[in-house]
């Protein structure tokens, strides 16, 4: 859909990071080998920290005021509420324990880590961190603390579906990592004199991050995050305006929709006008306005060629509705374009106190005019000034190619849903300037009576209600061709079904369009390996492999986890151990670890000790 | 177009930068009404004639800020109901207003350098600007 990086990316990337590189360790002479896997957890630890304190800054980002709310009240907050303010408290005891003593840390002079997991935690911790610079490009800083909407979207990402597939990533992440750091802090391999607490903490901290993925399967199992919502998390792009271009002669009909798609991002940019600018800004001007109008018409009035073009195919993509669905479409963006013009006529009457300058909205709006007609209509080289006789451009034209009708449809789609921000955003700066005055008329056009000594005058109350009447209806019936093209979208899987499915969820009443909306969220790739117990490990140590009594040992394995689980639960917290006791020695520390693993939130206070185990210290830099 | 005649011979007439003023003022105005009655059948003109629409309304409202503009007009009249009507083709009217816009943009250009007050020449230049613009939506072609 689009060349700009998104969030998916990254998270990609961060996923790519934790497989594991086939091949065998490096070797190490064996005097040396306590000394080396010393090494190798100090700099897994570090890594780890950075890793955990990115995603402790996402987790601030989407609900630091949950984290606030004190343990003891927790049950009145929504499972995902819940589920985001033990994520957050999980995460900062597992960097409690990574952090070293009492240090500040000096990054620049950090020096990159022999060991091969430090290395792949280090590049997790950069995706994460980019991911959510990414995120963070969208929003702009407010008074305080705040964030302030930078783009259209900011109220996507701080959507609920969003942030809860947002808090499903990092818990997902969080499970892959466990293993690995455990794998490390448990390993038989001698350890140096006095490496043993680090090798403790280590694996504390990933006994936290399984705390931190089982806070989020609470939440899941409340209410799943659906397949569309993390779909949305991972289409978002960085937010940066695509650069201006016009249509060439001849670009393919690939080409053009693209360049449409790109128009109709820029248009989108260029509308966000604060409305409140209007009361003062030299860009609110009638050329400007009477410019948008005009082209949120054109461009309506191609959209609704293309459609009709699209429907008259011999073979329409999708189910057997598409061809109405599509008939549909061009009759809604028929009516927004009916309620542009009329946008357009109401401008004939009124005038603004500055001229001459057209604003950016306006010039990206006639762009896309331009981008929308060269595809609607068959002269490769079509202007506004081509004259009458000019041909739409045949149906084939438009399916010449497999993947044409989606790209084409995306187009429209994107096209449309520009127009409404557009309407929207013209209709708020109207107001906002008819208060400050600056809507006028010429004094000429006023009755004879009315004695204004000035070539303009104000605006008569009845035509600015008239002026914002029509607008909001251009806007209302944009938001409706919009949502109909949606439905084609998700007819002909165009890659524009993202903005039915941001829609969806910044607008929780509206229709979702997407058919598989409701669809839980696949896993992330199922790293859980088999982890045998101690009595399998044994069974296994002995050279046993009849699956019989493998199965056996397992399920004493499972016994004993469920024993531990049931304790956890029925032992009041004053008496409980702390989980760096309980994990003192490799083999309870890897007993503790699998029950962890179960993903049973009934396993959880095997960790909570009776206080927090570390306030809070100030966050070291990634 | 019998209005569309009748407004070039009238500035073509004009003497003096109020008449001039006046004038184009009506013109454009007019041309405003021309083009919102015709541009529905517009079809393959239809860009054309909304985009036209917009311009001969920037170009009224330029010449509305001249200082030197009268108060009252009565130069040209406004389209009678058969200007308005859909007698002549599209392609017809299309040529008559193109031409009327290049009268527009001479008249407003000559008037934007030799008008002595600074307004009224920033004024008619924008206005001519307007009006070339419309010659070439509806012809093809500069003014």
């Amino acid at each position: 859909m689009t060349s700009r990086a998104t969030f998916g990316d990254f998270m990609r990337a961060a996923g790519r990071h934790l497989e594991r590189p086939a091949g065998p360790a490096v070797a190490v002479a064996k005097r040396r080998l306590p000394a080396a896997r010393a090494k190798e957890i100090a700099e897994a630890s570090d890594a780890l920290l950075r890793v955990v304190t990115v995603m402790t800054r996402y987790t601030a980002d989407i609900g630091a005021a949950f984290a606030e709310v004190e343990a003891h009240n927790r049950h009145r907050l929504n499972p995902w509420a819940r589920a985001c303010a033990e994520v957050h408290d999980a995460l900062g005891n597992a960097a409690a324990f990574l952090r070293p003593e009492g240090a500040g840390r000096h990054e620049s002079h950090r020096v990159p880590p022999d060991s091969p997991l430090a290395h792949r935690l280090d590049a997790v911790a950069e995706s994460l961190a980019a991911g959510r610079d990414l995120l963070h490009t969208h929003f702009a800083p407010g008074p305080g603390a705040a964030r302030l909407d930078h783009s259209d979207w900011s109220p996507v990402i701080t959507s609920v579906p969003v942030t809860r597939a947002l808090l499903a990533e990092i818990g997902s992440l969080a499970r892959r990592i466990a293993p690995e750091g455990t794998e490390l802090a448990l390993s038989r391999a001698p350890l140096q004199r006095g490496a043993g607490e680090a090798r403790r903490r280590l694996n504390a901290a990933c006994q936290w991050l399984w705390v931190t993925d089982a806070a989020v399967q609470a939440g899941q199992c409340y209410d799943p995050v659906a397949a569309d919502a993390r779909r949305l998390l991972h289409a978002v792009p960085v937010n940066i305006c695509p650069p201006r271009r016009l249509p060439r002669a001849g670009e393919s009909v690939t080409a053009l929709a693209n360049g449409i798609i790109d128009g109709a991002e820029r248009l989108r940019h260029s509308s966000r006008l604060p409305a409140a600018h209007a009361a003062w800004s030299p860009a609110m001007t009638s050329e400007s306005s009477r410019q948008t109008a005009t082209a949120g018409m054109l461009t309506s009035h191609h959209c609704q060629i293309l459609l009709r073009s699209l429907a008259a195919c011999a073979a329409p993509p999708g189910s057997a509705d598409a061809t109405a669905r599509l008939l549909e479409s061009a009759d809604a963006a028929g009516r927004a374009r009916a309620d542009w013009l009329a946008a357009a006529h109401a401008w004939d009457n009124i005038t603004t106190d500055t001229r001459g300058y057209i604003s950016q909205a306006a010039s990206d709006a006639h762009d896309l005019a331009l981008w929308t007609g060269r595809l609607a209509y068959a002269d490769p080289a079509w202007t506004p000034v081509s004259g009458p006789s000019c041909p739409v451009r045949p149906s084939e034209d438009l399916a010449a190619r497999p993947g044409d009708i989606p790209l084409v449809v995306a187009a429209i789609h994107h096209a449309c849903e520009s127009l409404t921000r557009l309407a929207h955003g013209s209709h708020d700066q109207i107001q906002t300037a008819s208060q400050a005055g600056r809507l006028l008329v010429p004094t000429r056009s006023l009755p004879e009576s009315v004695d204004i000594p000035r070539p303009f005058g104000p605006a008569p109350r009845e035509r600015t209600a008239s002026l914002l009447a029509v607008h909001r209806e251009a806007g209302t019936a944009s938001a409706h061709a919009t949502g109909k093209i949606g439905e084609v979208a998700a007819d002909v899987g165009a890659p524009s079904q993202i903005l039915a499915a941001a829609r969806a969820a910044t607008h929780p009443g509206s229709e979702p369009t997407a058919r598989n909306s409701a669809t839980p969220a696949p896993e992330t790739p199922d790293v859980d390996r088999h982890w045998p117990g101690p009595v399998e490990r044994i069974l296994r140590d002995l050279g046993t492999s009849d699956p019989v009594l493998l199965r056996r040992g397992a399920a004493i394995d499972r016994a004993g986890e469920q024993l531990i689980i049931d304790a956890a639960e029925t032992v009041p917290a004053r008496h409980s151990q702390r989980a760096a006791h309980l994990s003192r020695s490799p083999d309870t520390a890897g007993l503790i670890n699998r029950v962890l693993a179960s993903r049973d939130p009934c396993a959880v206070p095997l960790l909570r000790p009776p206080t927090r185990p570390q306030a809070a210290q100030a966050e070291a830099e990634p | 177009m019998g209005w569309a005649t009748g407004a070039k011979a009238h500035l073509q007439e004009a003497i003096g930068l109020a008449a001039v003023l006046s004038g184009t003022y009506e013109a454009f105005e007019g041309m405003l009404s021309v083009i919102r009655a015709h541009e529905s059948r517009a079809e393959g003109m239809f860009a054309a004639f909304v985009m036209s629409a917009a311009s001969a309304a920037n170009g009224r409202d330029a010449v509305a800020g001249a200082p030197s503009l009268p108060r009252t007009g009565g130069g040209i009249q406004a389209p009678a109901e058969r200007d308005l009507a859909a007698a002549a083709s599209v392609k017809e009217i299309a040529r008559d207003l193109a031409g009327l816009g290049r009268v527009l943009t001479g008249r407003l250009a000559a008037a934007a350098s030799s008008a002595p007050h600074p307004a009224d020449r920033a004024a008619c230049a924008a206005a001519a600007r307007h009006a070339g613009h419309i010659c070439v939506l509806l012809s093809g072609a500069g003014p």
